[in-house]
């Protein structure tokens, strides 16, 4: 379980969360909605490390602190390089995960390792023959599935995507879904997903739970499961909004 | 069929050829008709001042050009002039950027550091020759003049582009836990090399003119600048517009071999 207990956030005189406190299972895809300017980023921020609390925690089940990996809003890919060298950019000091959850913190990945799990990412999602296209060959659409695939690929016990579909038209939101589902299916790092958005028909499809986030200073209105959704579900969450 | 497709193929190519030649014909067409334009400009001023010895005809200056280029010697001084400025552009590139990379990365070594080169950038060139000539042998205080122009300018194009890296990039780096090397190599040095081919270029043209001006004062043997004091002495002006062309092309020349080298274009994108 994910806690985070009595947080509390000022930006600019304005109080963003005060005693804020939510719970988010492991191992499953949970989305945080809510509207424009709610909190959304900066409450997967708290979870990313990039935003500190005012005050409160942030427990985590395991012993060890978490490790996060991230698909920020923009695809943040380097344009000098090729798919390929933006990919291994991040594997090159990244240490592996092994027994289970463990980090092992005396090992890094081997090149050979490193292409190998490239080449495995990027065949899972079709993109293997742009291994070594350069960034500005590629479509709007295909780069954020780069940025996806590094996601993925980073050995991660959380997965943190902030709006990583905004934008796009639907059929390329349609390419990236299944980008995203056929990676999170194959993962073998089982790593739970926290996703930020504010369309709700993105939320139904993808989450496994749904965390409607709103209010000056934000809390959570209300939750819902997967098995209680129904067609009345998007009406009540407008009404929450 | 297949020999009519692939003399359709063919004819398109050509048509492809003559595209691509069209624009760059324009582009000669219009260069050499603003060097003739200019060299009009140069020959009316000629006739209106109307004496050699002020100010020499293009003809007299490209008749000089060709003439000092058919010796040998020419070719001496060009080679110990070049080696000059070459030094003291290496110097300063080499530096330009360490020093650039560090004050970009750290505010308090900026602050240190800043100062010296608004002095350096402020510092009128004679003033850094006359200094030079005190301190070091008369072939050194080119190279040092040189360098102490251009450094500065290397400096400040690494630090402006160091500041503008992609702040979202630099987090993106920061939250995978990029290494500090290659996040120096894959990403600060990457986004700065516009700005530094930017001022590398600038500094070019600022060394060949600073180390021809510490050449005229310091007179080392084998110089550029010799020969100009030379030109003033025995009252040549036709000789000193012909080694100053000389310097204008070098300048080119080396311009245009760092740009090759490094893929800059003038747009300062990647290539």
């Amino acid at each position: 379980m994910i806690k985070l207990e009595n947080i509390s956030k000022e930006y600019g005189g304005k109080n963003l969360f005060s005693n804020f406190s939510a719970e988010f299972e492991e191992h499953r895809v949970s989305c945080i909605l809510g509207a424009s300017g709610v909190g959304k980023t900066t409450l997967i921020n708290f979870l990313a490390g990039l935003v500190t609390p005012d005050s409160g925690r942030i427990n985590f089940s395991s012993d060890t602190p978490l490790r996060a990996s991230y698909v920020f809003q923009e695809p943040r890919l380097l344009p000098w390089y090729n798919v390929h060298d933006n990919l291994d950019l991040i594997l090159r000091n990244a240490r592996p995960l092994s027994n289970g959850k463990k980090v092992n913190r005396q090992k890094l990945y081997t090149k050979e390792e490193r292409a190998k799990l490239i080449k495995q990412q990027l065949r899972l999602v079709g993109l293997e023959d742009y291994e070594f296209s350069a960034i500005s060959e590629l479509s709007g659409g295909m780069i954020q599935r780069v940025a996806l695939c590094r996601a993925f690929l980073y050995p991660a016990d959380i997965l943190l995507l902030d709006e990583p579909f905004k934008g796009q038209d639907t059929r390329l939101k349609e390419e990236l879904y299944e980008t995203f589902f056929r990676s999170y299916e194959n993962d073998s790092m089982r790593r739970t997903v926290l996703f930020v958005t504010h369309d709700i028909s993105e939320a139904l499809r993808l989450s496994d739970a749904i965390y409607v986030l709103s209010g000056r200073p934000a809390g959570i209105a209300g939750k819902f499961e997967r098995r209680e959704f129904d067609e009345d579900t998007e009406n009540k969450i407008k009404a929450l909004i | 069929m297949t020999a009519s497709t692939t003399n359709r193929s063919n004819s398109k190519m050509k048509g492809e050829k003559a595209n691509l030649s069209r624009p760059a014909f324009a582009i000669w067409r219009r260069r050499v008709l603003v060097v003739i334009l200019w060299t009009a400009v140069w020959e009316i001023m000629y006739h209106i001042i109307g004496r050699d010895i002020y100010f020499p005809s293009p003809l007299s200056t490209v008749q000089t050009f060709f003439a000092l280029i058919t010796e040998k010697a020419t070719w001496s001084t060009i080679a110990y002039s070049a080696y000059r400025t070459l030094f003291a552009l290496c110097a300063s590139v080499l530096l330009g950027i360490l020093f650039g990379i560090v004050c970009g990365l750290s505010r308090t070594m900026y602050n240190i550091f800043n100062p010296l080169v608004v002095v350096l950038k402020s510092t009128p060139v004679v003033s850094v020759i006359i200094i030079a000539i005190i301190w070091f042998h008369s072939t050194y205080v080119p190279v040092f003049s040189g360098f102490l122009m251009c450094f500065p300018i290397v400096f400040t194009g690494t630090v402006a582009g160091i500041r503008n890296t992609d702040p979202k990039l630099i987090e993106m780096c920061r939250f995978y836990k990029v290494g500090r090397f290659d996040t120096l190599r894959s990403l600060y040095l990457r986004s700065s090399v516009p700005y530094i081919n930017a001022s590398v270029v600038s500094a070019i043209g600022i060394c060949w003119k600073a180390v021809a001006a510490a050449e005229v004062l310091s007179m080392p043997v084998f110089s550029i600048g010799a020969k100009l004091y030379f030109a003033k002495t025995y009252l040549d002006p036709a000789s000193l517009f012909a080694w100053t062309f000389i310097i204008i092309l070098l300048s080119y020349f080396f311009e245009t071999i760092y740009a090759k080298v490094s893929g800059y274009d003038k747009t300062g994108k990647y290539q």
